[in-house]
């Protein structure tokens, strides 16, 4: 482990931190391409460090992703986009020192409180990870479909048509069952389906330069009280508030490792499964402005403390089961075995020494990292947000048409950002929500597939989706959570 | 009656329709079953309800603006530029394509020329900096 402390490994996890804040922040650049940039780095490194910088890269990568929706509405990672209008109204109202404040810091307790149950039920949390088959994966979907419906400020209704248009984009290409092409038009371009971060660069960049055309005005916020300077904005007033707040804090982080060790899940499902469920609780009374600031600060805790609880858990399944919990981490399995390390339950007995490192970097990213990156994104983000818009468009649609192009350097992609910025377009115009298109695209998959795995493995007896225990107990989570969410909308609208 | 909620549920209803036709022509599994067009169905027969539920619910709201010919005109122009990016780059060239694009923004976005100059320079060299120079992201 002294190799962890040694100038190298310190060296690693600064430089690993840097280049995760600068890949986050910038739209169309993901922690996962982050990591796979890293990959031939990795080679050459002892795996003492090429891991922790891994950690270190996706940790603050995945926090840095609101840097984007915090200054121009673009969220870098799909885990973002769950409570993107919040951190930007938040941003605008109080300053982004306190926006990216709340983000950085929840992003930390969150990441620590993961990593506090990756080291105590790794090996527990992972032989329950195991009694998920495919019915209970299908549930886990429906009932982040679900509370996304609820989780949308305005109409349910208008919300279940956006779901469904994010649903429908994601069966474009190769279908999991027979491997037959859907809504391709001929296009091979089309097969491989449509990437979801090309996509929310369209739905949220570039729909915003659009709105702006067709408009020519932005929404227009009071200036941010100057109350304390950049440090006191940043740091003590997030701080207060998720002391304030540790239920919140600590139960999203909870759900964001219980969604997260879940093979496939990962940060993003975990941080919109618990947004969701705090956005179902907005809106009581709407009457009260100050109320509803507020609330959109407990949002944000809630989607950020879960996204990096969950950046913890994923590494779980690849820990203890050779199983990826998210794209970063199969990745990460990837490293295990070019450097000869085999996951598993044998790992736990034979490199203790690399289990507590990588606990450590977990630890350090949480703690030193973010709270350091983040201030420096913060910074740079309030010198951004003083631009005037109509300067920043510009630069936006660059940013928009270049992000979109390098995910596979095709301009393919270009034409699908664009058309999907359109699409957005005319659904805000239509008061369509656009976050749950993004929900539809990612949850999606998970459902057909493992709606289709399971119903094949029944041989199509659909009484088996509720005989399970853990089925049926996430199919009840599911109506609570639509009964709840009818009788809080209801009460809202009286 | 709210014209604009009335497209907003045709719209969804037909879509639904297209979707149903589409799917038409994909294959079942054996002995019947649906395949690769069962959610697809699911999810049109959502639009058709959602987009009927939408015509009933809203039909009798207040209408809504309408928009004027200039604010279209300015909202294709934008779509139009960034169109152009695909056709012209494999043939100009990254540096000289987002140029372009940038810089036919900042005039149809109505900032000073010379503003819209160095915003378009300032972005192209950001971008080629941070992209290709920094994180070796090829363009």
């Amino acid at each position: 482990m002294s190799i962890l402390f040694s100038w190298e490994g310190i060296l690693a996890l600064l430089l690993g931190g840097f280049y995760g804040a600068v890949f986050g922040a910038i739209p169309g650049l993901t922690a996962t391409l982050a990591v796979a940039l890293f990959i031939p780095v990795a080679f050459f490194l002892d795996p003492m460090i090429a891991l922790p910088a891994i950690i270190a890269i996706s940790s603050v990568a995945i926090f840095a992703g609101d840097v984007g929706s915090t200054v121009a509405r673009i969220p870098g990672t799909p885990a973002s986009a769950a409570y993107l209008d919040e951190l930007y109204r938040t941003a605008r109202k109080k300053g982004p020192f306190y926006g990216l404040g709340i983000s950085a810091l929840g992003s930390a307790v969150g990441g620590i409180i993961g990593t506090i149950l990756l080291i105590f039920s790794a090996t527990t949390i992972a032989t329950l990870a195991k009694q998920f088959s495919s019915f209970e994966y299908f549930w886990i979907a429906v009932l982040g479909l679900a509370a996304g419906i609820f989780a949308s400020g305005g109409s349910p209704l208008k919300a279940f048509a956006s779901l469904l248009f994010g649903l429908l984009l994601s069966t474009v290409g190769i279908d999991p069952t027979l491997g037959h092409p859907r809504f391709h038009f001929d296009s091979p371009d089309l097969l491989g389906g449509l990437n979801y971060i090309v996509a929310m660069i369209g739905l949220f960049g570039f729909s915003e330069v659009l709105e702006y055309l067709y408009t020519g005005t932005e929404q227009k916020y009071e200036p941010p009280q100057k109350v304390g300077g950049a440090m006191h904005q940043f740091y003590k007033k997030p701080l207060l508030l998720i002391v304030k707040e540790k239920w919140l804090v600590f139960r999203s982080a909870v759900l964001g490792v219980f969604v997260g060790f879940l093979p496939g899940a990962g940060a993003d499902i975990g941080a919109w499964v618990a947004t969701s469920f705090q956005q179902m609780r907005k809106g009581k009374d709407p009457a009260d402005a100050a109320e509803e600031d507020n609330e959109d600060d407990r949002i944000i805790l809630a989607g950020t403390s879960s996204n990096n609880a969950a950046v913890a858990s994923a590494w779980i399944p690849a820990l203890s089961l050779g199983l990826p919990g998210d794209t970063v981490t199969a990745i990460v399995l990837g490293v295990f075995l070019m450097k000869g390390i085999t996951p598993g339950p044998l790992l736990f007995e034979q490199q203790p020494d690399l289990l507590w490192s990588l606990y450590l970097t977990f630890l350090i990213a949480n703690i030193v990292l973010l709270p350091f990156y983040g201030f420096l994104t913060a910074r740079m983000a309030s010198f951004l947000i003083k631009i005037p818009f109509k300067l920043l468009l510009s630069f936006i649609t660059g940013l928009c048409v270049i992000g979109a192009f390098a995910i596979n350097n095709s301009v393919f992609d270009v034409w699908i950002m664009a058309g999907m910025g359109l699409v957005a377009f005319l659904l805000r115009r239509g008061g369509f929500p656009l976050a749950q298109v993004v929900l539809g695209m990612v949850l999606g998959p998970i459902m057909e597939q493992n709606f289709m795995v399971s119903a094949i493995k029944s041989r199509w007896d659909l009484m088996s989706f509720f005989e399970r225990p853990l089925a049926l107990g996430l199919m009840v989570g599911t109506i609570v959570i639509v009964v709840l969410g009818v009788r809080l909308k209801s009460r809202f609208l009286k | 009656m709210n014209r604009d909620e009335i497209i907003n549920g045709v719209l969804l209803m037909l879509v639904g329709g297209l979707v149903w036709w589409q799917t038409a022509s994909f294959p079942t599994l054996e002995e019947g079953y649906p395949g690769p067009s069962l959610f697809p169905r699911i999810i049109s027969v959502g639009f058709i309800l959602t987009g009927g539920l939408l015509l009933f619910s809203r039909a009798l709201k207040k209408d809504q603006v309408t928009p004027t010919e200039k604010q279209w005109l300015k909202l294709l122009g934008g779509l139009g530029l960034v169109v152009i990016y695909p056709i012209l780059h494999p043939h100009l060239g990254f540096i000289p394509t987002l140029g372009i694009v940038c810089l036919g923004m900042g005039f149809l976005l109505g900032v000073k020329p010379w503003i819209a100059v160095v915003s378009a320079f300032g972005t192209v060299l950001f971008i080629f900096l941070t992209f290709e120079q920094l994180l070796g992201v090829s363009l």
